[in-house]
C-alpha cells in the first residue's frame, strides 16, 4: 500500500479529467510519485501525488459535456423561462399573492423556530472553554428514586483538583443570601461564593476591574444591574460594602470588578461573586465533611483529556460520601459538559443553569414542519389548477421541439422564483412580526440572529431546496405530462384531480383542522386553568419572606395600622410557594404530610374554606391542628375530631377540616396537609 | 507578430522541447527546466504550457510507447514544428538585434 498512489486522488483525477489527456497526465504524476518514493518518504510522495492531481484541475483539463455545445442557445432559453415565469406571476396577481404569502407565512414560522432552537442550542457557547468545562452531576438515590443533583459534596472540588493531574481549573458555586449595605442603601441580595478559578473558567464579559480580583478574598465582583442599583452615578471600583448574612455574620468587601451585560445565550450569570474563602470565614464554626453539599462543582480539563478519564478517580470519593451521608447515597458522579447543561436541566434537581424543557422546542419544530407541509400542499394544488390556464403555452412549446425535460425545467425555474420571493418575504415576516411577538410572550429576548454564518447559510439553502422541491416537483411533472395533440384537440380532461392531488387536499384540510382545533383546545385549557378554583383565594395576597419572629411582629404592628390592608397573618411556609414535607406518626404508621405552622388569621387571609370544625382562635390551640379533606381520607378517619397523631413526640388533636386545595399546578397530586 | 507571440514561460518550454528533441514530455521538460534554470514548476503548469503551444501549432505531439516506470502508461512526446522553430528564430533574431543596439557605456 505504501508504494501505491492514494486511491482517492486517482479517483478524483478520473472523475474530472478529460479522457483524451488522462493517460499522459496520470503517467506523468505517477512517474513523479515513483521517483519521490525513492528519494523521500512514502507519506510525502502520496501527499504530493494528491497535490498534483488537484493542480491539474483546470478548465482545459476538465471533461466537457458534449451537449453543452449549444450553451448560448441554452442561456437564451433560460432567459425565456425567466421572462415567462415573471409574466405568469404578474398576470394573475391574486393567485400569485396567495401563493407567495401562504408560503412566506410558513417560511416565516420556520425561520422563527430555527432562530429559537438555534439560540437554545448555542447556549453558553460564548465561553471559549465551553467544551472542556464540566459540571459534576451527583446521581443520588433518594428514597429509592434515582435523582440527578446539581448539588455535590463541598469537598469534592478541591479533592479533584489536588488529585487529578489533568484538571486545569476548578470552581464550586455556593449560593448565599444576605443584606448588602452601601452607605444607607440596603437590599437583600443573592450571592454566589466561588473559587477564584471561576473567573478564568468562564468568559463573562467584564465592564470594570481586573479578572483576577477575586484572588483577594476581600474583593467581590458584581453584575451590571447590582452596580446600577448601589452606584448609579459613581465608579464602583474600590468602594466598600458590607453584607450581613443570615447567620448574623457581617463581612465587609471592596468592589473588585463589575460584569458587563451578559450575552443573551448565557444560561446562567453571576449576581454578586464572593470568594469561597469568605464563605468559610462566615461559617467558621462549622466543620465541613463529605455530607455537606455545595450548589455546583465545575472543573475544566487540560487539552487532549476527556471526561471519561475522570471516572477512575471517583469511587474513592463516592465511598467517602456514602459513609458520611447514608440518607442520600451517591451512586455515581457524572461529568456533564457545559453546553449540555442547559439542554438537560429539566433532568437535574435544582440546576444552576436555566434552559427550559425541550418539549417546547420539539413542539415548535413540529408546528413549523406542519405549517410548511400545509403551505406546500396548498401551493401544489393551486399550481396544478392554475397550470390549466397555460395549456396552450405548454402545447406550443412541445410542438416547437420542447422536450418534457425542458418543460419540467421551466416550471421548476418559475417555482424557484416564487420560492425565492417567499423566502425573502417570510424572513421579513419573521423579522418584523413573529420574532417581536414571540419575544413579547417569553421572559428573555432572543435577538434576530444566527449562531454562525454556516448554520444560517445551511438553513436557508436547505429551506429553499426543501420548499422548492416539495412545492414545485409535482406540478412540474404533472404539467409536463400533457400531450400537445390532446391539448389542441381539447380532449384532455384537465379539471379532473389526480389521486395525488386528492390526497394532498385531504392532508391539507386535516393538518389545518388539527392545528386550529389543537391551538383552540390549548388556549382554552390554559384559560380554564387560570380560572379554575384552587381551593383558596390567592388574589390580593402579598407574601413577604422574613427571617424572625421579631421581624414579623414589627411588620405586623405597622401593617395593621394601614387601612388598605385587610388581614395580616404569619406562617412558617406559604401554601403554593413551599412544600414543607414532613413525617408524622399515627398509630405507629408514618405518613408524609405538608405542615404549615400558622397563626390564627392565616385561614381567613388565604381564603381557605372550612368544611367542619373551626380554625385556631386562641393561644391555647397550640396542640391543635386543622387538616385537609385529603388527610382525613388517607387516614380513613370516620370522625376526624376524635383523632390525633404524633409529631416530634407531641400529641396533636384535630379541631377542623378544610377543603382540599391545589398547591402549584394541577399536575401535582394533592397532599395531606396539616396546619 | 500576432499569432506567433510567445510568453516568457512558453518560450522557455519551447526551447526546452527543442533541446530535448524526441525525448520531450511533461516530466522531462520539467526536469530540464529545473536543471538549467533552477525554476521548479508544477507538472500541471508544464502541461498547460505544452498544450497552449500545441494549440498555437508550435509543437506537435504523439503518444510514445508504454514504459514500466509510469505504471504502463504512455507518454505524450512533443517535438518542434516548423512554425515553432521559426518563432524561436524570430525571437532570437529580435533579441540579438536589440541587444546589439545597446550603446557601449559604463554601468555604475
Amino acid at each position: 500500500m505504501r508504494n501505491q498512489p492514494p486511491k482517492f486522488a486517482i479517483k478524483l483525477l478520473h472523475w474530472y479529467c478529460n479522457p483524451e489527456i488522462l493517460e499522459e497526465i496520470e503517467g506523468d504524476i505517477t512517474e513523479l510519485f515513483l521517483r519521490r518514493i525513492q528519494t523521500g518518504g512514502g507519506r510525502k510522495a502520496r501527499a504530493m501525488f494528491l497535490w498534483d492531481a488537484l493542480r491539474f484541475f483546470r478548465w482545459s483539463n476538465i471533461k466537457k459535456n458534449k451537449t453543452q455545445n449549444n450553451s448560448i442557445n441554452n442561456r437564451g432559453m433560460i432567459l425565456n423561462y425567466f421572462k415567462t415565469g415573471v409574466r405568469s406571476l404578474s398576470k394573475d396577481k391574486v393567485t400569485s399573492a396567495i401563493n407567495i404569502i401562504g408560503l412566506a407565512l410558513a417560511i416565516g414560522c420556520a425561520v422563527t423556530t430555527f432562530i429559537f432552537v438555534d439560540f437554545f442550542m448555542s447556549m453558553d457557547t460564548f465561553h471559549t472553554k465551553q467544551n472542556s468545562i464540566y459540571q459534576i452531576i451527583n446521581h443520588v438515590n433518594n428514597n429509592d428514586e434515582e435523582q440527578m443533583w446539581s448539588d455535590a459534596p463541598l469537598l469534592l472540588g478541591p479533592e479533584m483538583k489536588e488529585n487529578i493531574p489533568f484538571i486545569d481549573l476548578m470552581t464550586r458555586v455556593e449560593f448565599g443570601n444576605g443584606n448588602m449595605r452601601y452607605k444607607d442603601l440596603v437590599f437583600n441580595e443573592g450571592v454566589e461564593f466561588v473559587d477564584p478559578d471561576f473567573m478564568k473558567m468562564f468568559d463573562f464579559p467584564i465592564k470594570y476591574g481586573q479578572r483576577n480580583a477575586l484572588e483577594n478574598k476581600e474583593n467581590i465582583f458584581i453584575s451590571k444591574n447590582v452596580a446600577a442599583k448601589y452606584f448609579p452615578d459613581e465608579d464602583p471600583i474600590g468602594k466598600q460594602v458590607s453584607i450581613k448574612y443570615d447567620n448574623g455574620f457581617i463581612a465587609s468587601y471592596f468592589i473588585g470588578g463589575v460584569f458587563d451585560k451578559r450575552p443573551e445565550t448565557a444560561s446562567f450569570g453571576p449576581r454578586i461573586l464572593i470568594s469561597m474563602q469568605s464563605f468559610f470565614e462566615i461559617n467558621h464554626d462549622t466543620k465541613y465533611d463529605w455530607s455537606d453539599y455545595t450548589d455546583g462543582v465545575f472543573v475544566s480539563l487540560k487539552p487532549d483529556h476527556n471526561s471519561m478519564e475522570l471516572e477512575t478517580f471517583f469511587p474513592k470519593w463516592i465511598a467517602n460520601q456514602n459513609n458520611s451521608d447514608p440518607q442520600f447515597i451517591t451512586t455515581k458522579f457524572e461529568p456533564m459538559v457545559l453546553t449540555d447543561l442547559s439542554k438537560r436541566n429539566h433532568e437535574i434537581t435544582s440546576s444552576i443553569v436555566g434552559g427550559g424543557h425541550p418539549a417546547g422546542r420539539v413542539a415548535l419544530i413540529v408546528i413549523s414542519v406542519m405549517l410548511m407541509l400545509l403551505a406546500c400542499s396548498n401551493y401544489v394544488n393551486i399550481a396544478v389548477s392554475s397550470a390549466t390556464k397555460r395549456l396552450k403555452e405548454i402545447g406550443l412549446r412541445k410542438v416547437l421541439g420542447g422536450t418534457r425535460k425542458n418543460i419540467i425545467r421551466q416550471f421548476m425555474l418559475e417555482n424557484i422564483i416564487t420560492c425565492f420571493l417567499a423566502v425573502i418575504l417570510g424572513t421579513l415576516f419573521s423579522y418584523g412580526l413573529f420574532m417581536p411577538g414571540f419575544n413579547a410572550v417569553i421572559p428573555i429576548t432572543i435577538p434576530f440572529e444566527f449562531s454562525s454564518l454556516l448554520s444560517m447559510s445551511l438553513f436557508f439553502i436547505g429551506l429553499l431546496f426543501f420548499v422548492g422541491l416539495a412545492s414545485g416537483a409535482y406540478p412540474a411533472f404533472f404539467i409536463s405530462r400533457f400531450q400537445p395533440v390532446q391539448i389542441f384537440r381539447g380532449s384532455e380532461n384537465f379539471g379532473r384531480k389526480s389521486w395525488f392531488g386528492k390526497v394532498l387536499l385531504t392532508l391539507q384540510f386535516m393538518i389545518a383542522f388539527a392545528t386550529i382545533v389543537g391551538s383552540f383546545v390549548f388556549t382554552d385549557t390554559s384559560f380554564q386553568l387560570s380560572k379554575k378554583d384552587l381551593g383558596y383565594s390567592p388574589g390580593g395576597v402579598v407574601t413577604i419572606p422574613i427571617k424572625s419572629v421579631q421581624e414579623y411582629e414589627g411588620l405586623r404592628n405597622r401593617a395593621v395600622l394601614n387601612s388598605d390592608i385587610l388581614e395580616v397573618s404569619g406562617s412558617w411556609g406559604q401554601i403554593g410557594l413551599y412544600d414543607r414535607l414532613t413525617t408524622v406518626e399515627y398509630q405507629n404508621n408514618d405518613l408524609q404530610v405538608n405542615i404549615y405552622q400558622t397563626d390564627n388569621s392565616y385561614l381567613k387571609t388565604m381564603g381557605l374554606r372550612l368544611v367542619a370544625g373551626r380554625f385556631f382562635n386562641q393561644d391555647s390551640d397550640v396542640d391543635k391542628v386543622v387538616i385537609n379533606e385529603r388527610m382525613a381520607k388517607e387516614m380513613n378517619w370516620e370522625d376526624p375530631f376524635q383523632e390525633y397523631f404524633t409529631f416530634n413526640g407531641k400529641r396533636y388533636d384535630v379541631i377542623g377540616v378544610i377543603e382540599n386545595f391545589n398547591l402549584d399546578d394541577f399536575y401535582d397530586k394533592i397532599r395531606p396537609t396539616i396546619f | 507578430m500576432k499569432g506567433i507571440y510567445l510568453g516568457e514561460l512558453e518560450e522557455l518550454v519551447l526551447l526546452t522541447v527543442g533541446v530535448l528533441a524526441d525525448k520531450a514530455y511533461g516530466v522531462s521538460v520539467m526536469d530540464e527546466i529545473a536543471n538549467t534554470t533552477g525554476r521548479v514548476l508544477n507538472i500541471s503548469a508544464v502541461h498547460s504550457v505544452l498544450k497552449r503551444l500545441e494549440a498555437k501549432g508550435m509543437v506537435k505531439s504523439d503518444m510514445g510507447g508504454a514504459t514500466n516506470e509510469r505504471g504502463g502508461r504512455r507518454k505524450r512526446l512533443f517535438s518542434l514544428t516548423y512554425l515553432g522553430k521559426k518563432a524561436l528564430d524570430e525571437s532570437m533574431t529580435l533579441r540579438g538585434s536589440l541587444y546589439q543596439r545597446i550603446p557601449n557605456m559604463s554601468f555604475s
